[in-house]
């Protein structure tokens, strides 16, 4: 059996990652390989210039992706990822939580565009991104 | 400071090669609370996996005398042309593909494009751009 057809509008509804801990970003600091000290330490961050810890951009980045493979495989035999791409528009603080939604943007026969947005709990948004599918 | 950093455009960093493990990207799943298909043969990279190896821009950076904690990360763009699996060798290199000085409200900002192919026995399998700012006081 195949999924029906996917379409135009069709929503990621919002889920939630956080409040965002040391823990968190210690995690992934070790799995990406960035030991940047901004996200795990409040000294090297205020050296810099930042008010508090902040989380990896690609952490965020990482989350879409990850809800925008899960909303596609119902139609991963149909549609391949091609490409994908982040915008970082706002920094992620400690005890953050992300809310991580999508829609459907287009769909024709040469691919589908579906846009993903994480806003914090103030509701601004701090990334967005862009991922492309082609026809398999 | 454009003129020098302009003057690096194009300039390679050296190729690197990393075996993928399954380890690897179970670890990367972990840290985004994402599902990971368990066995090893089967077990592809996530989209923003290819992050772990960013080893070709820190080396042009630091060539350039930046600090990546002295730098923004405006964008990230993946291109795939096929799967990234557990057991594949792959190799890695960026390039300053450009740089752009822009005059913003806050004073001058450069915008450093960083492009990195990925191959897998001398295939592309992925190409990476990440767009770097450096604000005026930031740059070494």
């Amino acid at each position: 059996m195949s999924s029906p057809a996917i379409t135009v509008g069709a929503t990621i509804e919002p889920t939630y990652f956080g409040p965002i801990k040391i823990e968190h970003l210690s995690r992934y600091a070790s799995a990406s390989g960035d030991f940047n000290k901004i996200h795990t330490d409040l000294d090297a961050a205020r050296e810099v210039g930042l008010p508090g810890i902040i989380a990896h951009g690609m952490l965020s980045a990482g989350l879409l992706a990850e809800r925008a493979v899960q909303f596609m495989k119902p139609w991963q035999e149909e549609w391949k990822l091609h490409s994908f791409q982040t915008r970082f528009k706002g920094m992620v603080f400690l005890e953050d939580t992300v809310g991580l939604s999508g829609a459907v943007k287009s769909v024709s026969e040469e691919g589908l565009r579906l846009d993903l947005v994480a806003k914090n709990q103030r509701g601004e948004t701090v990334t967005t991104a862009t991922a492309m599918y082609r026809k398999n | 400071m454009e003129a020098d950093l302009k003057s690096r455009e194009h300039s390679k960093s050296s190729v690197s090669s990393e075996v993928i493990t399954a380890d690897r990207i179970r670890a990367f799943c972990d840290a985004l609370g994402a599902e990971c298909s368990s066995s090893d043969r089967d077990c592809v990279a996530p989209p923003t996996f290819l992050t772990c190896f960013r080893q070709g821009e820190l080396e042009l950076l630091d060539s350039i005398g930046l600090k990546l904690q002295n730098v923004l990360h405006g964008e990230q763009f993946y291109e795939f042309e096929s799967d990234i699996r557990a057991g594949d060798e792959v190799s890695i290199q960026t390039e300053l593909t450009n740089v752009l000085d822009k005059k913003g409200g806050s004073g001058r900002l450069c915008f450093l494009s960083l492009e990195t192919l990925f191959s897998v026995k001398g295939n592309v399998v992925a190409k990476s751009k990440t767009t770097i700012v450096v604000r005026e006081k930031g740059a070494a």
